[in-house]
């Protein structure tokens, strides 16, 4: 009888050392730092990012602008990629934040930081709605869905009077006061404070129930919905974050490109975001940001190879809008086929040769 | 009475007119079946795929090739570059899930317009073909020679792809592929030379409507949009029927001649585009695709 309640208490004692270390464990992965080394590498980004301006050229501000303001975006599609649910129509998102803050700011002369938010907001209740067939539709029917939804999108902007049509319209440059932020480094600076808001947003939300339930629905929707996750809610949670992603991205593209045309918004911007996703590697967050800074930058590198070798080459300048269509295709397939974990599965692999065995 | 019957004949007007580009449609959708249903992708660059045949024709009657001659040699290297692509790229990625398959088809869309624009340039071409814009009169109806062949044409290609599915022993093979690629394996069935049939099928009907809107529009690398048209045809005619093509073709062509005359200006665009999203919102099979049925 004692041996029993001895057995019984000895085996009640293990079980809670190995719940509780289970619970440390499970803290120490819900840690934004998880280790010296990762507080390095972070205060060494945070540095360079902002003292970026104090030595670069303008052009560079500029470029880097675009790629904080493209992380925005590729950030809110990687939550919803993060359900499983795939978008070829982020682009369109991203028109509508663009057009919206344009109108407001260009026609009804609203302040910027108004037109923000209301682009924002109304992003994000498009994103709702597109939500609602997403419900019932899959992967393929899915991508078609927001790929006609970019398309339909891009013809009506190109069609409508207020948004100038195929010429676009001009968007004045936000003030504070009497300040005018015009000059690269506020817009940089501007853009990078929203930047570290959105991530601080999604490196939080990673450890929620919310992100959670995503990836439970991820992996397989049928049992996430016997566990009482509700497919409903969390489907359209994913593309209303997705696109509040999208909106505020494109309410900053179009401060910082100062005009914005139809052009900037086609097919081709969803697919290149699509191509950021991949590149750096699906589900995560840092991944998603070195390949949106390889994708960005990559027409600009092109650019300067090209200026670099015309002298040797000439036909390269004659054919360089060609040629960057044919390598970002090239990118795309060659990442799918051969790295479909994208960059950080390769520095997974890469770091995995360094450690030692378990 | 007599107004409502001019209106009546107006309409009738406007839907045969619209349906040369209602055939085109319809082949392009039954590139996309061709393909969906023995592979299980959605292939994307099947637009690209057409302005590919028809640059190509282009290049040979620039050297003053006759034309069927040209049309016959366009085809032979749009079907070379099809299985190429099939063969070399996407066999590799066969298994993987269908999003993964429709973007790289999506890239192997960007490679050939880049490709496309080296060769031949960017800017738009104007084609000659001779007897395509005389007349004749059909039923009543005037008609130019071009519209009547692209007509013809997707019409005896439905025919005989109908006929080769049911009656044929590749057709059947082809049809047990598109059901089940292990038990037709097994059954001693080559779904790798299958999956080859179907794209190089594919890209042979792409060439005719290509070749028709490179004459009848411009010759230019933005006529691959007419590809994404097309793929709503496939989306109403339902995702896996041949008959559907027919009727999600012709169905997307009348749609767009009536929006063109009754609202105007980009309407004609939005109309196939529009009638994509709303097929794929209230029924995702479309008019004669099969539900699927999911298990856990």
């Amino acid at each position: 009888m004692t041996s029993q309640g001895q057995k019984n208490k000895l085996r009640s004692e293990s079980a809670k050392s190995k719940w509780t270390n289970a619970e440390a464990l499970f803290r120490k992965e819900k840690r934004i730092v998880k280790s010296k080394t990762d507080a390095l590498f972070m205060i060494a980004c945070l540095f360079i990012v902002l003292s970026l301006p104090w030595y670069t050229s303008r052009y560079v501000i500029y470029i880097a602008t675009l790629v904080l303001i493209n992380i925005i975006a590729v950030q809110g599609l990687n939550l919803l990629g993060s359900t499983g649910q795939v978008s070829i129509g982020h682009g369109a998102f991203m028109a509508i934040g663009a057009y919206i803050t344009a109108i407001l700011c260009h026609t009804y002369h609203v302040s910027f930081w108004i037109a923000f938010l209301v682009a924002t907001a109304i992003t994000g209740i498009i994103g709702i709605f597109i939500a609602f067939p997403a419900l019932r539709l899959k992967e393929m029917y899915l991508a078609m869905v927001t790929f006609s939804f970019n398309l339909i999108l891009y013809l009506i902007i190109a069609g409508l009077k207020i948004t100038g049509g195929f010429l676009g319209l001009n968007v004045p440059k936000p003030r504070i006061g009497s300040i005018i932020l015009n000059t690269e480094w506020q817009l940089y600076y501007l853009t990078l404070f929203a930047v570290f808001l959105f991530l601080f947003f999604t490196i939080n939300l990673s450890r929620t129930r919310i992100q959670r339930a995503f990836t439970a629905i991820r992996v397989r929707e049928i049992s996430a919905q016997a566990m009482g996750i509700s497919l409903w809610g969390y489907k359209t949670l994913a593309f209303l974050l997705a696109s509040i992603y999208a909106g505020a991205s494109g309410s900053l593209l179009a401060i910082t490109l100062g005009h914005i045309t139809p052009n900037n918004f086609t097919v081709i911007t969803s697919i290149e975001f699509i191509m950021m996703l991949l590149v750096g590697g699906p589900g995560s967050i840092v991944g998603v940001i070195l390949g949106t800074m390889l994708i960005t930058m990559l027409p600009f590198f092109l650019m300067f190879l090209t200026q670099a070798l015309s002298s040797y080459f000439p036909i390269l300048v004659v054919q360089f809008a060609n040629l960057k269509i044919m390598i970002y295709g090239v990118i795309l397939i060659v990442f799918l086929i051969y790295f479909p974990g994208g960059f950080q599965g390769i520095l997974m692999k890469f770091s995995g040769y360094f450690q030692r065995r378990p | 009475v007599e107004i409502m019957m001019e209106e009546i004949k107006f309409f009738i007007d406007v839907c045969i007119n619209s349906l040369p580009i209602g055939s085109v449609y319809c082949l392009l959708a039954l590139g996309f079946v061709l393909i969906l249903k023995a592979t299980r992708m959605l292939n994307l660059c099947q637009g690209e795929m057409m302005m590919l045949g028809a640059y190509i024709t282009y290049g040979f009657m620039q050297m003053k090739w006759p034309f069927a001659v040209a049309i016959l040699a366009s085809i032979v290297l749009n079907a070379a570059v099809a299985f190429v692509v099939e063969k070399f790229i996407l066999r590799k990625v066969i298994d993987k899930p269908p999003f993964v398959l429709l973007l790289v088809t999506v890239g192997i869309g960007t490679v050939i317009v880049g490709l496309t624009g080296i060769l031949w340039g960017v800017e738009q071409k104007i084609m000659e073909i001779p007897n395509f814009s005389k007349t004749v009169n059909l039923l009543g109806f005037r008609m130019t020679y071009g519209k009547v062949s692209i007509i013809l044409l997707s019409l005896v290609f439905i025919i005989i792809l109908g006929l080769f599915f049911k009656l044929s022993r590749r057709g059947m093979a082809m049809r047990a592929t598109a059901s089940n690629w292990s038990a037709s394996m097994l059954m001693g069935v080559n779904i790798g030379n299958v999956f080859s049939a179907s794209w190089i099928l594919a890209s042979i009907l792409a060439v005719f409507p290509g070749i028709f809107l490179a004459k009848s529009i411009i010759l230019e690398p933005g006529i691959s949009v007419y590809g994404y048209v097309g793929l709503s045809a496939l989306v109403l005619g339902g995702m896996d029927s041949i008959l559907g093509t027919i009727v999600g073709g012709f169905a997307i062509g009348i749609v767009e001649g009536i929006a063109a005359i009754y609202i105007g200006g980009q309407a004609k665009h939005l109309a196939g585009f529009i009638v994509l999203f709303l097929v794929l919102m209230v029924r995702p099979t479309g008019l004669f695709g099969t539900k699927k049925v999911e298990r856990v």
